[in-house]
């Protein structure tokens, strides 16, 4: 094998026997909440514009571009359902890992070591959902921070507690 | 002369008097520029500028000097600094005062620059970069370089060891750039990206000055020239390819001429395991490179530049900002000498013979993405310029092809127990390497498409830079992930 010679290659813990744990399924109905609402505020813009612009639309191109929203909507709500599964994360000895997307799945891990802070946030509608955002940050830049959205909040702040604890060594 | 004792709170220089009222002049007219512009030309119009004559203004002149100099005295008896065990402190502000501490650990590195006052004066300022964001800078504008040599020496040693074994060590200067290498960079450089720069350089400055412009009614001097009808159409286009061909030859000497400003008597001194690097013409800079706190190396060629032994050097520090980022590579480097300064930064680096290679996929992808483009290209311009334009085509088609298959060579990635290597490049070729326990994070992706194909794309990232891996078998990027993984969290480095 090309990695190492010294180190027997079962001895590196391996990616594909993780199990990952999902995230709150809360977060589903305010994924979905959010596409509904955007929709709403897109028909009710492309409705006041035909009024207010006096656009003389032929009615045609109207529902042209009614059918054409509804249509990206409805494959951005399939898109979201059918993704919401993929959206895993996992805590080992000594990372954290998270995976997400369906069409493009990515798996991100941070080691503990390399932690330099953890936020934990949560929005209005997330409050009335009990649900928050975890973030951790490197000393990176952006793309290496790592995002878990929807946790139940509860885990998100044994989370957050048990990676203090851990950067602090005291775990 | 009298020694600067750094341990109790010093001032600078007197002479940083001059160089605070310096800056802040340059600031305050660069600001005001448009407006002083305004002033003139009114002044010059109608011989008054609001009832107010030549003396008042002048006055008024004086008066302005006067209060930057004052302010400039201020800020100069109002910043106070020393150095003591536990780090770098001080004081300063007028009105707001602040106070800076900055533990020793935490200092990122210790520049000296010199720009044209400074030298004319023959003073230097000193920079203290931490790892925080830009406002955690601390900048020192008039010191003797004796002097900031000393405080430098003083910051940049953490234990009291380390201090008396930076004063001893001997340098010598391992490399110095010739003119012909100077000259000879500065031409085979990128000039298409100053002449990016130039056109919307200029742009800006038309709109800023263009209410001034209109107030001149130069229409009535100049309007005849524009009235544009079929005989006049062709020298307008003349003109036009007049202008270009001076902003491209204008561009050229610009990239030729910052190349030779930045880059002018580049020197690579070597003391004990440290490197120090100093460069510039207007703005002398030198800086220290200190491999525990090097993120990852970067090597920079092409074919042509090969050819002339012009190999850049490029050192990723942590959290070193993009302006700064530029004066940490070293050029026109022969091959010998690229590796013996790699093998000084990392002492255990071993170049393997063993590249792997990304999948064939990798080509398929870019051509995908070149047809598309080019398609996108096609369908948007022929409506416009009619069927003509299809000739472009002829340009488009050979570059997708060049792009594939050069980007795919290009690209390999070699992994050992320390140290990852990956290249990449389309003209020019790129070598990153770096230290394994330096990595932040990493991350593995696989779109639909790629995981029909078992293929996926891993990306690292370390404090200042990002490497990437892309399309190789998923199961080989699942075990280089492992493996770094393995290597971050079992090394007893830490990343800085």
């Amino acid at each position: 094998m090309y990695i190492n010679k010294h180190i027997s290659t079962d001895e590196i813990p391996k990616i594909e026997t993780i199990e990952f744990q999902p995230i709150s399924k809360n977060y589903l109905k305010l994924l979905i909440f959010n596409i509904l609402l955007s929709y709403s505020i897109a028909i009710l813009l492309l409705i006041s514009s035909s009024f207010i612009a006096k656009f003389k639309f032929e009615s045609k191109y109207l529902w042209f571009i009614f059918i054409l929203i509804s249509l990206f909507f409805v494959l951005f709500l399939v898109f979201t359902v059918y993704g919401f599964a993929k959206r895993k994360y996992a805590l080992r000895t000594h990372d954290i890992l998270y995976t997400q997307g369906l069409l493009i799945n990515k798996l991100t891990t941070i080691a503990y070591v390399r932690i330099q802070h953890i936020e934990v946030s949560s929005g209005l509608v997330e409050r009335k959902l009990k649900l928050a955002t975890l973030s951790i940050y490197t000393a990176g830049d952006s793309g290496s921070d790592l995002v878990i959205k929807g946790l139940n909040v509860n885990d998100a702040n044994k989370i957050n507690a048990l990676l203090s604890a851990k950067i602090n060594g005291e775990v | 002369m009298e020694k600067f004792d750094f341990s109790y709170p010093t001032r600078q220089s007197a002479k940083g008097i001059i160089i605070i009222f310096g800056i802040d002049a340059f600031n305050f007219f660069k600001k005001t520029i448009a407006l002083l512009f305004l002033f003139v030309f009114k002044y010059v119009k109608n011989g008054d500028f609001f009832g107010l004559g030549g003396y008042s203004i002048m006055l008024m002149f004086l008066l302005l000097i006067l209060a930057l100099l004052s302010i400039a005295y201020l800020k100069y008896q109002n910043f106070l600094f020393h150095v003591n065990k536990d780090g770098f402190h001080l004081n300063k502000g007028i009105f707001k005062k602040e106070t800076i501490n900055i533990p020793k650990s935490k200092i990122q590195n210790v520049y000296i620059k010199q720009n044209i006052l400074q030298q004319l004066i023959n003073v230097v300022s000193l920079t203290i970069e931490t790892a925080g964001d830009d406002t955690s800078e601390v900048e020192i504008n008039a010191l003797d370089k004796t002097d900031a040599l000393m405080l430098k020496n003083e910051l940049l040693s953490v234990e009291t060891t380390a201090k008396v074994e930076t004063v001893n060590t001997t340098s010598n200067v391992y490399y110095k750039v010739s003119i012909r290498k100077l000259i000879l960079e500065g031409v085979s450089q990128n000039h298409i990206k100053n002449l990016i720069v130039l056109i919307v350089f200029l742009a800006g400055l038309y709109s800023q000055f263009n209410d001034i412009i209109n107030k001149m009614e130069w229409d009535d001097v100049f309007g005849n020239w524009f009235q544009m009808d079929y005989e006049s159409f062709f020298a307008f286009m003349i003109f036009n390819g007049f202008i270009l061909f001076v902003l491209i030859v204008l561009a050229f000497l610009i990239s030729l001429g910052k190349s030779i400003l930045v880059n002018y008597n580049l020197k690579v001194v070597e003391e004990g395991n440290t490197i120090e690097i100093s460069k510039g013409l207007l703005n002398k800079i030198s800086l220290n490179l200190i491999p525990i706190r090097i993120q990852s190396l970067k090597i920079t060629n092409n074919r042509l530049k090969r050819h002339f032994g012009l190999n850049t050097l490029l050192v990723n520090q942590a959290m070193v900002d993009k302006k700064q980022r530029q004066n940490l590579s070293i050029i026109g480097l022969s091959e010998p000498q690229v590796n013996y300064l790699t093998a000084k930064i990392y002492p255990t680096y071993v170049n393997l013979s063993e590249k792997l290679k990304p999948e064939n996929y990798y080509k398929r992808v870019n051509a995908i993405r070149g047809i598309l483009i080019a398609l996108t290209i096609n369908l948007i311009a022929i409506p416009f310029f009619g069927t003509g334009f299809f000739l472009i085509n002829l340009f488009i088609v050979p570059f997708i092809y060049l792009h594939t298959k050069q980007t795919y060579l290009k690209s390999y990635y070699k992994i050992d127990e320390s140290f990852l290597t990956t290249g990449n490049g389309f003209i020019e070729s790129n070598t990153n390497i770096l230290e394994l326990h330096k990595i932040q994070s990493v991350e593995w992706s696989q779109s639909i498409f790629q995981k029909r194909k078992k293929i996926a794309s891993l990306k690292v990232f370390t404090a200042s830079s990002r490497l990437s891996i892309p399309y190789i078998n998923e199961d080989m990027a699942k075990a280089v992930m492992d493996f770094i993984i393995f290597r971050v969290t079992s090394s007893q480095k830490n990343w800085m």
